[in-house]
Parts: C-alpha cells; sequence; structure tokens
C-alpha cells in the first residue's frame, strides 16, 4: 500500500461507508431509546409492585396487632416504631373515624382512602415522592402507611444514564471504526482512478493494487487488472502490426519509385521506359490492394455483433467454390477437389465472408504449391460444430511458424510459385491472406487450426454450435427453384447451387 | 448532341473536388465521345443539374459541404432518374452497399483504369437493358434459356456448368458492350475484392472453348485492357 493519502476528510465523510454508518447510528439510537423507555417503565413498575406487597405486609400487620391488643396496643407500637426507624423514607399514622391524629409521625390524615403517589408535607418527609395506602383497621381506626419512592427516582435516573452513556459510547466508537472503513474504501477507488488515469494516458503497464482482503473492491481491482493484460495485448498487437504494415508496404513503394526513376531517364530506350511505367502501375496496383485488405481486415474486426449472421449451407459454399477455382487450378496444373458432409451443414455466417475466406485458402494453397498440387475441401459436422477445411500437399508451413503465419505481413520464402498466376497478384496482399482469414473466422466465433497434413498443411476452421436450429431454406437465383438437398449426390448439388442465398447483397 | 442510347455521346456532370482527378476523368469521357461539365462540390453539382439536363451523374462520394450521397438523394426526391455512378476512395463493403441501396447505380473505387470508367458509364447509359424477368437471351444464333438452364447455338446444345452458364449470362445481358474483368466479378461471383488468381479468364476461355471454338464466328471478344464484349459479327 502506498504512503501517499489520496483521500481528504470531507470525501470520506460523504463517502458512501461513512453515510451508511451514520443511519445505523440513528437507527440504534431510535431503537436504544426505545427500548430503554420500556425497560425503565417496567423496572419502575416492578419496584412499585414490590413497594405495594410491603406496605399491604405492614397494614395486616398493624391490623393484626389492632386485633389483639386494641387501640391503645396499635397506638404504644406505632410510637414505639417512630421512635426507632429511620426518618423519612417510612411513615405511619394512626387515625380515628374523624380524622384526628392517634399515633405515628404523619400528623394529618390526607385526603385520600386507599392507594395513591403524593407529596408529604415536610417535616417528617423528605422531599420526594411518597406511596401511600390507607386502611381501615379492627377497632375502627385507621392506618395510613407512607413508604418513599426515592429509591424508584434513584434507580430510573440511573437506569436512564447508564443506557444513555452506553449508548453515546456505542455511537462514537462506530462513528470512529465507520470513518476509518470509509476512508480505507475511498482509498482502494482512488488508487483504481489513478491507475486507469495513467493507463489512458498510455501507460499500458502499469496494474491496480491488490489489497489482500477480499471485499467488492478488491475482487473487481482484479477484474479491472485482468482487462488491462488484455488491453495491453491488444496494444502490442496492434503496433506490431502497424510496424509490419508499414515496413511491408515500403518494398513495392521503393519499386515504383525506382521504376519511375528509369522511366523519367531519358537517356533509356522507350521500350524500357514503357515496360518501367508498367512495373510502377502494378506496384502501385499492389500496394493498394493490400490498403484495401489491411482496411478490410480491420473492419471485420469492428464489426462483431453490428450485423446480425444469418444461417450459410457451408456444403453449398464450398461446393460453389470448387466449381470457380477446379479450373483455375487445373490451369496451373494443380488439382482441386470436394470432400462432401454426408448431410447439409449450416453455420451462422456471413456468407460474402465467408466465401471471401475459402477464395483466400484455395488461392493461398494453389499460389505456395508447386505444379502438380492437389487441393482438397473438406466439409463436416462434429458433434454439432460445423467445419470446413482446406488441405494441400504442397511444402507445408514449419510447425514453429504457424502462429506467425497468422499475423499481418509475415511471409515465408515459398520454394516455388504455380505457374500460370498473374504477376501482379503476388506482389499484393500474398502475406495478408491468412491474416484475412483470421479476421473472418474470429467474426464467426470460429477455430482456426493450421497442422501439418503429411506432407502439405491443413486449414480447418470449425464453427461453434447454433444456439437454435433456425431453418435454412435453401434458394435458387431468383428463388425460382428448391435447392434439393439431404441425400443429394455432390454433381447435383454442383449443378443446383447457382448464385446460392445472398443474392441481394449487390 | 442526343445519346444514342447505347451508351455513346452522353451529357455527364462530373462532381470530383480533386483537380487531377478531374483532369483524368474529364479528358477520358470526352475522350470516348462524351459531353462533360465539371463542378467541385456539392451545391455547384445541384445547380448545375438543375440548370441542365444530363443523361449521367458521376459524383465522388467525399465532398466539402455537400457530400456525394446527399446530392443523389436530393437528385432523387427531386424526381431525377438517370444514372449515377459514385467515385470514391471509400472502398469497404459496408459503404458499397450503403451507396448502392441508397439509389446509386455504380460504385468505383479509387484508384481506377479510365478504361473501367468508360465501361461502367457506357453500361449504365444505355437504355434498351433485358429486363430482369426475360426468360430468354437471343444474340446471333446464340440461344440462353433462363428457365430450363440451357444454352444452344446453332440448334446445339451446349453444356454448361453453373459458373459458366452465370458468366454468359451475364455477357449476353450486356450484349454488345463491354464488359470489364472487375465487374464480371462484381455480376457474376459478388466479389468485392481482387482474387489473386485467375478467375475470370480460366473461365473465359472454358467458356470461349464451347461457345465459340466449335463454331465458325467468335462471339466472345477481348477488348483492349482485359474487357471483354459479347456480340454477333458487325
Amino acid at each position: 500500500m502506498p504512503a501517499i493519502r489520496f483521500t481528504d476528510h470531507s470525501s470520506v465523510l460523504a463517502g458512501a461507508a461513512f453515510r451508511s454508518t451514520l443511519a445505523c447510528l440513528l437507527v440504534f439510537a431510535v431503537a436504544l431509546a426505545g427500548i430503554g423507555a420500556i425497560v425503565i417503565t417496567s423496572v419502575r413498575a416492578a419496584m412499585i409492585n414490590d413497594l405495594n406487597t410491603q406496605i399491604a405486609e405492614e397494614i395486616i400487620l398493624f391490623s393484626d396487632i389492632a386485633a389483639e391488643e386494641g387501640r391503645d396496643g396499635l397506638v404504644s407500637t406505632v410510637e414505639t416504631l417512630a421512635r426507632t426507624n429511620s426518618p423519612g423514607s417510612r411513615i405511619v399514622g394512626v387515625f380515628d373515624e374523624d380524622g384526628g391524629h392517634l399515633a405515628g409521625r404523619l400528623r394529618s390524615a390526607p385526603a385520600v382512602m386507599g392507594a395513591g403517589n403524593m407529596r408529604l408535607p415536610s417535616p417528617p418527609a423528605r422531599a420526594g415522592e411518597y406511596r401511600v395506602q390507607s386502611a381501615p383497621l379492627p377497632g375502627g381506626a385507621i392506618l395510613v402507611v407512607a413508604r418513599s419512592m426515592d429509591h424508584i427516582a434513584a434507580t430510573s435516573r440511573r437506569l436512564a444514564e447508564t443506557l444513555a452513556l452506553a449508548g453515546l459510547g456505542v455511537m462514537a466508537v462506530s462513528v470512529v471504526v465507520g470513518y476509518a472503513w470509509s476512508r480505507n474504501s475511498m482509498d482502494k477507488l482512488a488508487r483504481l482512478a489513478a491507475t486507469l488515469d495513467e493507463v489512458s494516458r498510455g501507460d499500458t503497464a502499469v496494474r491496480v493494487p491488490i489489497d489482500p482482503g477480499n471485499d467488492q473492491i478488491d475482487r473487481i481491482a482484479r477484474q479491472i487488472n485482468a482487462h488491462l493484460d488484455r488491453l495491453a495485448a491488444l496494444t502490442e498487437t496492434t503496433r506490431n502490426s502497424v510496424i509490419a504494415i508499414a515496413h511491408d508496404l515500403r518494398t513495392p513503394l521503393n519499386r515504383a519509385f525506382l521504376s519511375l526513376e528509369l522511366a523519367s531517364d531519358e537517356s533509356r530506350d522507350l521500350g524500357e521506359r514503357r515496360l518501367a511505367l508498367e512495373e510502377a502501375r502494378g506496384d502501385l496496383q499492389g500496394l493498394s490492394d493490400t490498403f484495401d485488405t489491411v482496411l478490410r481486415i480491420a473492419r471485420i474486426g469492428t464489426a462483431a455483433g453490428r450485423e446480425a449472421l444469418a444461417p450459410v449451407a457451408l456444403d453449398t459454399l464450398a461446393a460453389d467454390i470448387v466449381e470457380t477455382y477446379a479450373a483455375v487450378l487445373e490451369g496451373a496444373g494443380q488439382s482441386l477437389v470436394f470432400l462432401p458432409p454426408s448431410q447439409e451443414v449450416v453455420v451462422d455466417g456471413d456468407r460474402q465472408m465467408l466465401w471471401q475466406m475459402l477464395a483466400n485458402l484455395v488461392e493461398n494453397a494453389s499460389l505456395h504449391g508447386p505444379e502438380g498440387t492437389h487441393v482438397t475441401i473438406r466439409v463436416g459436422s462434429d458433434s454439432g460444430e460445423g467445419f470446413v477445411a482446406v488441405d494441400d500437399d504442397g511444402p507445408g508451413i514449419p510447425p514453429g511458424a504457424r502462429a506467425d503465419v497468422l499475423r499481418p505481413f509475415l511471409r515465408l520464402a515459398a520454394p516455388g510459385v504455380a505457374t500460370g498466376v498473374e504477376a501482379s497478384a503476388e506482389a499484393g496482399g500474398a502475406g495478408l491472406g491468412l491474416a484475412l482469414v483470421k479476421a473472418i473466422a474470429d467474426r464467426h466465433h470460429a477455430t482456426l487450426t493450421l497442422s501439418d497434413n503429411a506432407p502439405g498443411l491443413r486449414v480447418e476452421v470449425r464453427f461453434p454450435r447454433r444456439p437454435e436450429a433456425r431453418p435454412h431454406r435453401p434458394s435458387g437465383p431468383r428463388g425460382e427453384r428448391a435447392n434439393p438437398h439431404g441425400s443429394c449426390d455432390a454433381a447435383a448439388r454442383l449443378m443446383a447451387s447457382g448464385y446460392g442465398d445472398g443474392k441481394a447483397r449487390h | 448532341m442526343q445519346p444514342d442510347g447505347n451508351g455513346k455521346g452522353m451529357e455527364i456532370l462530373l462532381a470530383e473536388d480533386d483537380a487531377k482527378t478531374a483532369a483524368y476523368v474529364g479528358s477520358g469521357l470526352t475522350g470516348d465521345g462524351h459531353r462533360v461539365e465539371v463542378v467541385t462540390t456539392g451545391l455547384d453539382a445541384l445547380a448545375a443539374a438543375r440548370r441542365t439536363t444530363f443523361d449521367l451523374f458521376i459524383l465522388d462520394r467525399m465532398m466539402p459541404g455537400l457530400d456525394g450521397l446527399s446530392v443523389m438523394s436530393t437528385l432523387r426526391e427531386e424526381g431525377v432518374r438517370q444514372p449515377v455512378l459514385f467515385l470514391t476512395a471509400m472502398g469497404d463493403v459496408e459503404d458499397r452497399v450503403a451507396g448502392l441501396s441508397a439509389g446509386g447505380d455504380d460504385y468505383l473505387v479509387k484508384p481506377f483504369h479510365i478504361s473501367e470508367l468508360l465501361a461502367r458509364v457506357s453500361a449504365l447509359g444505355r437504355r434498351q437493358r433485358a429486363a430482369e424477368d426475360v426468360t430468354r437471351l437471343v444474340v446471333h444464333d446464340l440461344e440462353l434459356d433462363l428457365l430450363s438452364r440451357t444454352a444452344t447455338r446453332a440448334g446445339v446444345t451446349i453444356e454448361l456448368q453453373t459458373k459458366e452458364f452465370n458468366l454468359l449470362e451475364f455477357l449476353m445481358r450486356n450484349a454488345g458492350q463491354t464488359v470489364t474483368r472487375k465487374m464480371i466479378l462484381e455480376g457474376v461471383w459478388h466479389y468485392d475484392f481482387d482474387p489473386k488468381t485467375s478467375v475470370v479468364e480460366t473461365h473465359m476461355s472454358r467458356l470461349r472453348s464451347k461457345i465459340d471454338k466449335p463454331f465458325g464466328e467468335p462471339l466472345i471478344h477481348t477488348t483492349r485492357n482485359a474487357g471483354y464484349s459479347l456480340h454477333g459479327p458487325q
């Protein structure tokens, strides 16, 4: 953890953690007040109950005395007791039927019959409330017993004070703890923000520091780091691509310069100069094609999700490709054969892109292989995953170089170029072919695998399983003919495929 | 000068803000027998179109002020039906589709061969075009039945593979017209990219060996700059 403190107090106090703490404390305070009130009330009630019991017992006692010893005995007992008892807490008074004072420190009869809480004149009473009960005694006298309620009041007060103090203590601790937690969270968030700020300034190597704790912020921090790793990898790839592209475009550009130099050299003969101009034009055309392909790859990379993919019959597409290219390869002394699947293989895709991908693969196989190369297209389905593969028995790609070949512009030294191929085709875009294939495969979330065909290269594109079986309705040209599918043989498919789906594109 | 409905001698408006391109295209068109008026902005293009009746519009997509696509939309809204060809450096599939679906008739990406432009201009200018729903195409003694997908020449049935048939159909629909390799790739194969191998040449030579060689008179002709044209003896 860095020693720098990022956060200031006001932002901590405004922080969510602190606010939650305050809210909890408010609830706690209200609850405490409520519960406290209930507790104090019930304690008070219990104590009053106790007091009433004691008074009742006293009354019984005096009643017994009055019954056994008569009025005189009662009077002398009360006088004796009055002399020995602690003043104030217990006061007794005996009165005759007319309210005249007979005995006890209580001189005048209170105006209540029965029980009640009241203040008594001082002396002999203390300040404060008394529980007073008057009862008729056998023999006609009236007994009034008063007990001080001071201790009840004191206890209530003590309880309230204790609860209040405890509550305040808890709240104070909570505020401190809440502040500390809030501060901690704010620091983490501030570190996150600072890291992302640095990343946006161009530093792709920086990462968010991770705490050993595992709260939500830590988990998010880990996720952010994972995303930053991916971002760094992407940036790296882009930088490398840009360098590779610039590097590779230099060559035709330089050649064009040289050709133009030659063409403007008046000492040369006209034929040479014309040829040089033609070559310059060829190089620049190749350059232009390369630009287009690079743009295409970039656009494909950003198109994912924007355009919906539609069902495409891979087997029909492959048959179409073979029909287009078989003659071309034959012209170059090579062969192209289609190995169809036993039933229709449908994937979700962009037909135009998939066509270009397969065309690229077939052309690459033809261009990199010598005369006599055999190229095969296979289409099939493996547990719901459709695949198409282009295999050749040409020179192949050494295992170590297979990953590199998918990067734009890396070219391998081809041992020979197939005859019958236009010269300009070699100049432009040959180094990009597989990069484009990879871009299209990625767009379709398909996996591209290069492997050894022993001898030669095997390129397989495997598509993900389709989510739900959307019905694929094959359409002939202008929708007139129903294409036979299912158990038709390859020849019938070749004749029937026509334009296939997606004619309306242009 | 009235256009002859064969894609020749047209009154053309060219809207292009790059002087070099404008000069290149302008001189090419004039050399091919057309009359050209050149403007450099979209607003000037609209003004010119309202002043004069043109047979064809060639619009650069990116121009200062009003761009080519907007110019065309405005023209179409004002009832102008003549064909529009877009010239552009924006060669992406999406841009192409956008241009064509907005009402453009053709889309040519820079850099281009002047012969490519001229061939497309002629093709657009032709008024007598075979309708979409026609079922038979006839050129000289060659007949193409589009329903039964059969080809016959001088009464003899010719076996054609699907792609060969499609190619022949394309040539016959543009009979008498020069079609370039690019136009064939777009029209028959729906390619918007340039294949590295000789797809068109290979299929064309196969077609020729079936359609022309066994019979005396060649119908398929190669024009200069790798264009083709199908027509009977003139």
